[in-house]
């Protein structure tokens, strides 16, 4: 009885020739093994919740304590119990072993428990796991990861910092080669700039850069491959920028450049004419600057969060793990 | 396993690579219509503007 609550379990009690009685005992599916010790705790005698307990050379930790009760009977021990038999037992873990004190009301034992590998253990008694799954975390069950969540892990902490480092080169390098600037005055008239490009395989880019403040302005652009004097890209954008105060204090929004990648279509030189796109529009100078051999690093940066996570999977299961050892898990319904 | 996920995250890892040094799904996805379509004609705005 714990907290008001009916737990069940069963005990067998076990004889060898040489190692003497022990207890196996099957609880919701677990299995574990205890005996007798005379490996007193150095401290205690009452229970505390997560206190530290130190007995038979081990650092274990208060874990619950219950009235056991004898519910059922059959066979032959050593010792004659009574149904109905009560005694208040204090457990402390330290996986995959705990220890009990068994205070009855004449004498208080103590014992010493680890936890079986439920399949060996049922394969060495020849009985056939037929039963149900363990639905609950044994209080001295141990942490045992998979091969694959361990792996996942593993190369997680591998490739994770590898992820990052080269996400972070490309942020530092993948800006390109600049290969023109310019400064359009007017550009209701309109203005255009002459540039080489030859890694149509690699992005270009065009970043228009203007002084709006409160306003927007809009440009008509296109792009011209100056061999054949044929249009390649007609197209438009704007540069926003607000900025201002209210009861939550400053705010900005939008940016004072705009950026438009593209592949060029084959290697050669090309113009960008501009023009203001819209009569409504802020008329301000407008600096062009194109760049070639432009860089991504958000397919890095995002396989690095990736790999993060994969490396922290194994902290975060035994994190849950150990809640639903502790009874701290909402969620306690699955594996 | 630990082979198996080494060689998949190396995988992986390269082909980010690639992709960011080539670029892709980095293009401005109306300049790429614009090419595309071969006509240099307008297909869109981009964003908007207040």
């Amino acid at each position: 009885m714990i907290e008001g609550l009916r737990y069940g379990w069963t005990n067998y009690q076990l004889y060898s020739p040489t190692h003497g009685y022990s207890w196996l005992t099957w609880t919701d599916g677990h299995l574990t093994h205890s005996r007798k010790t005379r490996d007193m705790p150095e401290t205690g005698g009452h229970f505390a919740y997560k206190a530290p307990l130190n007995a038979a050379g081990r650092s274990f930790q208060m874990f619950e304590q219950y009235a056991a009760r004898i519910t059922y009977l059959e066979g032959e021990l050593t010792w004659v119990p009574n149904l109905g038999d009560t005694t208040n037992v204090i457990e402390a873990i330290d996986p995959p072993y705990g220890y009990s004190v068994v205070i009855g009301g004449s004498e208080t034992e103590f014992e010493l428990t680890s936890y079986l590998d439920r399949a060996q253990t049922l394969a060495a008694f020849d009985v056939p796991d037929t039963f149900a799954r363990a639905s609950t975390v044994h209080g001295i069950q141990p942490f045992l990861p998979g091969a694959f969540h361990t792996a996942l892990s593993k190369a997680g902490k591998w490739f994770a910092p590898l992820a990052l480092f080269l996400g972070l080169a490309f942020l530092v390098t993948g800006a390109g080669n600049k290969i023109t600037e310019t400064l359009i005055m007017d550009t209701d008239r309109g203005g255009s700039v002459v540039f080489p490009l030859n890694r149509p395989d690699r992005l270009a880019e065009v970043r228009l850069t203007a002084n709006v403040y409160n306003s927007w302005s809009w440009y008509d652009m296109e792009l011209i491959h100056e061999e054949s004097e044929e249009t390649v890209a007609e197209f438009d954008g704007g540069i926003e920028y607000y900025e201002g105060r209210d009861s939550d204090g400053q705010w900005s929004e939008g940016s004072q450049t705009a950026t438009f990648r593209f592949k060029p279509p084959a290697a050669g030189a090309y113009r960008l004419t501009i023009q203001t796109g819209d009569p409504q529009s802020a008329r301000l100078p407008v600096r062009v600057e194109v760049r070639e051999n432009v860089m991504l690093a958000r397919y890095l940066f995002g396989l690095a969060i990736f790999f993060a996570l994969c490396a922290l999977s194994l902290w975060f299961r035994r994190a849950r793990f150990e809640a639903r050892r502790w009874g701290e898990d909402e969620d306690d319904d699955d594996d | 396993m630990t082979r198996i996920v080494f060689v998949i995250f190396s995988l992986a890892t390269g082909v980010a690579t690639y992709a960011g040094v080539a670029g892709i799904g980095g293009e401005d996805k109306q300049i790429a219509n614009s090419i595309r379509s071969g006509s240099g004609g307008r297909v869109g705005y981009i964003g908007g503007v207040k």
